[in-house]
């Protein structure tokens, strides 16, 4: 019986070996090539809908970049794709490649296998956007570039966007007259989105333009000019906490975007500098909940609105149209684009400039925004009292 | 009563190595160098903008490290047992979001502490998920919480995107936006000082004490009095530094304080040397009849609640939570904090002051790189040579102790 029981303590089941922990130093490597199986499987979720008596031919296929870097591809694209596709009674998918080219690859190749005839595509990077062209392409499949211009290759057969040039443009010229009655010299920084996502060349190509000829005559002084890798909040936390230190008196802050803006109010707030009492103006884009608490403060002076649902709805036009093979030029206007490649019809569309004083007539007018969801907490006591 | 057997757990000094004067060395390696390093990183940025060496910047310093520091914690308790966590800023994010959403004004409106109390114990409760399935199931750590990373990734999205529409939730609560955006006032600071010193010279006597009656090693009075005299020393005039501008951070007091409890749960519990053993070597704990499983569950847990710990300092300097929450580059420079500290990948090696060096080390060099304003290729090529060449250390001190029997 003793016997017995001894053995089953070094029954090799229960014991921890010696080769699991060698087995252990190789898990680097491991861990990178199931890093990548599980996102290829976890991402070609599509959601066919097959409307019944359907006459269209072949169908769409709209390919989603991802969902935690902006929150808009979910919760907006995806709703109105779906509420306008829906009336044009045709066959779509909408996917997302939750930020992985390898992913969207995948994807599109199952859109061409599926018989698409109008592929949606917003690139995650110029390389993986050109490879889809291409390859949609040579299968006869017309592509969009939705929001995002694929700037290598063959380039795409349209492209759809708010003109961010113009966004960034508009962010400078909106605050310029402000920017030049503050008293002293102001000191300015531009606060960039990622530096791989070409629309944040183009927004700082926008402010830029503006504010170059001040910068070369010396009536504005730039202080820092830096991108904020993927868009990260917290990382522009600390890129900018990092500016104010080496330079306390920056008056003027071009933030490419909200969740960029907000990073910088808090950095001044953390610094004990409330932004809207210090006369410190700071631009911002999307018009979110956020963005707009912070313009109702003071401590935001402008975001850019671009209607989204206007944009879907543009690019579902174009795709109806390449679909029956009919001409897009009445569309386009006959407007194009350069890709560096070719030039591409292009749908510009008109962003739109939300500041203190028409918050009302346009978010909320146009539904995007409500006031209930604004008006929360510390910043009812903003909010119109008639709302 | 179970000696631990690795050789830096808190009972052995590590062996010198042969190549470098014992005497310089009699003390922990890895604090030594990572101590060396944050000296050249202050010497280097400090020639290259003198305003690294502000007393505004030693208070964004002390901000950004503290999210850090906390998250690093509980990477140091998995690596201890010689596991990895791949989860930890996803579950995170979900205890800084959910805490979030339950202080929204306009729908639960719960109070502060009841809030970070659900937010902590929803983390601690994934992280006894995770444990439970890696130690009673036997799965690997890194698949089990890889597939935690997507799900909680997921949940953190759902969660953002369901309770709001724009993907980021304002924090208003004043509490908790002082946890990372308020001061400690001059005399405070210095009454915690005097306290602190008044507490640590105690716990030192009773500590010899205790270790004298038991007839162990204790460490000689002239090096004690050195090493108390310096630590004071650099503490006080830290204060006085920081003084000048905003003052002491509240986040650096809790930060303190977490290293504080984590290092005598670490050293002076045993619960902390049964973590040593089972990390130093699994089969001599099982058969000295710890509960291996336990101690490896336990050690998840731990890290999803410092996980939970980070995300809410994190979430309090942001003022906000959004569907990026836990993305960025938190998780790897929590897991580079813990190993630039000198934690081994290996297990049974590392002490919770690690974590703290290691992400001082981080956070500085990130903080250098911003006054410079470098360019954000470059900024990540440093990166990886700061993380590479504590990976060599790591595998250099590894290779000299290995004739001493590791």
């Amino acid at each position: 019986m003793m016997l017995h029981t001894d053995t089953r303590r070094v029954d090799p089941r229960d014991s921890y070996r010696p080769e699991i922990d060698a087995m252990r130093s190789a898990r680097w490597p491991l861990i990178l090539i199931l890093t990548s199986i599980l996102s290829a499987c976890q991402a070609s979720v599509a959601d066919p809908h097959n409307p019944t008596g359907a006459d269209t031919p072949g169908s769409i296929w709209v390919l989603l970049p991802d969902s935690a870097t902006s929150a808009r591809w979910e919760t907006d694209d995806r709703r109105y794709f779906e509420e306008i596709l829906d009336e044009y009674d045709v066959d779509y998918s909408i996917v997302n490649a939750e930020g992985d080219a390898r992913t969207q690859q995948t994807q599109a190749e199952q859109a061409i296998t599926a018989g698409a005839t109008v592929i949606l595509l917003v690139s995650l990077d110029p390389g993986s956007g050109a490879a889809i062209i291409a390859m949609a392409r040579e299968a006869g499949v017309a592509v969009i570039d939705y929001d995002r211009l694929t700037t290598q290759g063959p380039g795409a057969d349209a492209y759809v966007s708010f003109d961010n040039m113009a966004v960034g443009y508009m962010m400078a010229a909106v605050l310029e007259p402000q920017i030049q009655a503050q008293d002293n010299p102001p000191r300015v920084v531009l606060l960039n989105g990622a530096p791989t996502d070409f629309n944040a060349t183009l927004l700082r190509t926008g402010y830029y333009q503006v504010a170059r000829p001040y910068f070369e005559n010396g009536s504005w002084i730039l202080v820092a000019d830096q991108a904020v890798p993927g868009w990260d909040n917290q990382q522009a936390l600390v890129l900018f906490e990092q500016i104010l230190t080496t330079d306390p008196t920056v008056s003027v802050v071009f933030a490419a975007n909200d969740g960029l803006a907000s990073s910088v109010i808090a950095a001044f707030r953390n610094a004990g500098i409330s932004p809207g009492e210090a006369g410190i103006l700071i631009s911002g884009q999307d018009a979110t909940v956020g963005g707009i608490q912070n313009i109702l403060a003071g401590d935001q002076a402008m975001t850019v609105y671009k209607p989204l649902r206007a944009e879907a709805y543009a690019a579902a036009a174009l795709a109806m149209r390449l679909m029956r093979g009919e001409s897009i030029v009445e569309l386009t206007g006959g407007r194009t684009i350069s890709n560096g490649t070719r030039d591409i019809p292009y749908v510009a569309l008109e962003p739109i400039s939300v500041t203190r004083d028409n918050i009302h007539e346009t978010v909320i007018v146009d539904g995007f925004r409500t006031w209930d969801e604004i008006c929360v907490g510390e910043y009812a006591q903003y909010c119109p009292a008639d709302r | 009563m179970f000696p631990p057997p690795s050789a830096d757990s808190p009972a052995i000094r590590p062996s010198t190595p042969r190549w470098l004067p014992r005497r310089l060395l009699t003390g922990d390696f890895s604090l030594i160098s990572t101590s060396a390093a944050l000296v050249l990183i202050t010497v280097i940025f400090g020639l290259l903008e003198p305003s690294f060496l502000s007393e505004r910047n030693l208070v964004n310093l002390m901000l950004q490290t503290a999210g850090l520091f906390a998250t690093a914690i509980g990477v140091v308790f998995v690596l201890l047992v010689a596991e990895i966590d791949m989860s930890i800023a996803y579950v995170g994010a979900v205890g800084s979001v959910t805490m979030t959403l339950l202080l929204r004004e306009d729908a639960t409106n719960w109070p502060w502490w009841v809030a970070i109390g659900a937010a902590l114990l929803l983390t601690t409760l994934i992280g006894l998920i995770h444990g439970t399935i890696i130690a009673r199931v036997r799965a690997p750590s890194f698949v089990v919480t890889l597939a935690g990373l997507l799900a909680w990734s997921g949940v953190v999205l759902i969660l953002t995107t369901e309770f709001s529409t724009s993907g980021t939730i304002t924090i208003q609560d004043p509490v908790v936006l002082g946890i990372a955006n308020s001061y400690l006032p001059p005399a405070w600071s210095w009454a915690l000082y005097l306290a602190s010193l008044l507490v640590a010279t105690i716990a030192v006597i009773f500590h010899r004490r205790s270790r004298q009656g038991q007839r162990l090693p204790v460490m000689p009075p002239a090096r004690l009095a050195v090493q108390f005299l310096v630590a004071t020393i650099l503490a006080g005039a830290a204060i006085w530094y920081v003084n000048r501008d905003r003052g002491v951070p509240v986040v650096a007091v809790v930060s303190l304080m977490l290293l504080v409890f984590w290092t005598y749960v670490a050293n002076n519990t045993r619960f902390g040397r049964h973590v040593y053993a089972v990390g130093g070597n699994p089969e001599a704990a099982y058969r000295a009849g710890i509960d291996v499983d336990r101690i490896r569950t336990a050690a998840f847990m731990i890290s999803s609640f410092m996980a939970g710990v980070g995300a809410i300092i994190l979430a309090s300097r942001q003022r906000s939570v959004d569907t990026n929450s836990g993305g960025g580059t938190l998780f790897l420079n929590a897991i580079a904090a813990a190993v630039v500290g000198g934690t081994s990948l290996f297990g049974g090696r590392g002490r919770v002051s690690y974590a703290l060096m290691g992400a001082l080390i981080i956070a500085s060099v990130e903080n250098g790189m911003g006054l410079l304003g470098l360019p954000v290729g470059v900024k990540s090529v440093i990166n990886s040579i700061v993380l590479l060449v504590a990976v060599l250390g790591d595998a250099l001190t590894r290779r000299t102790r290995q004739p001493f029997g590791e």
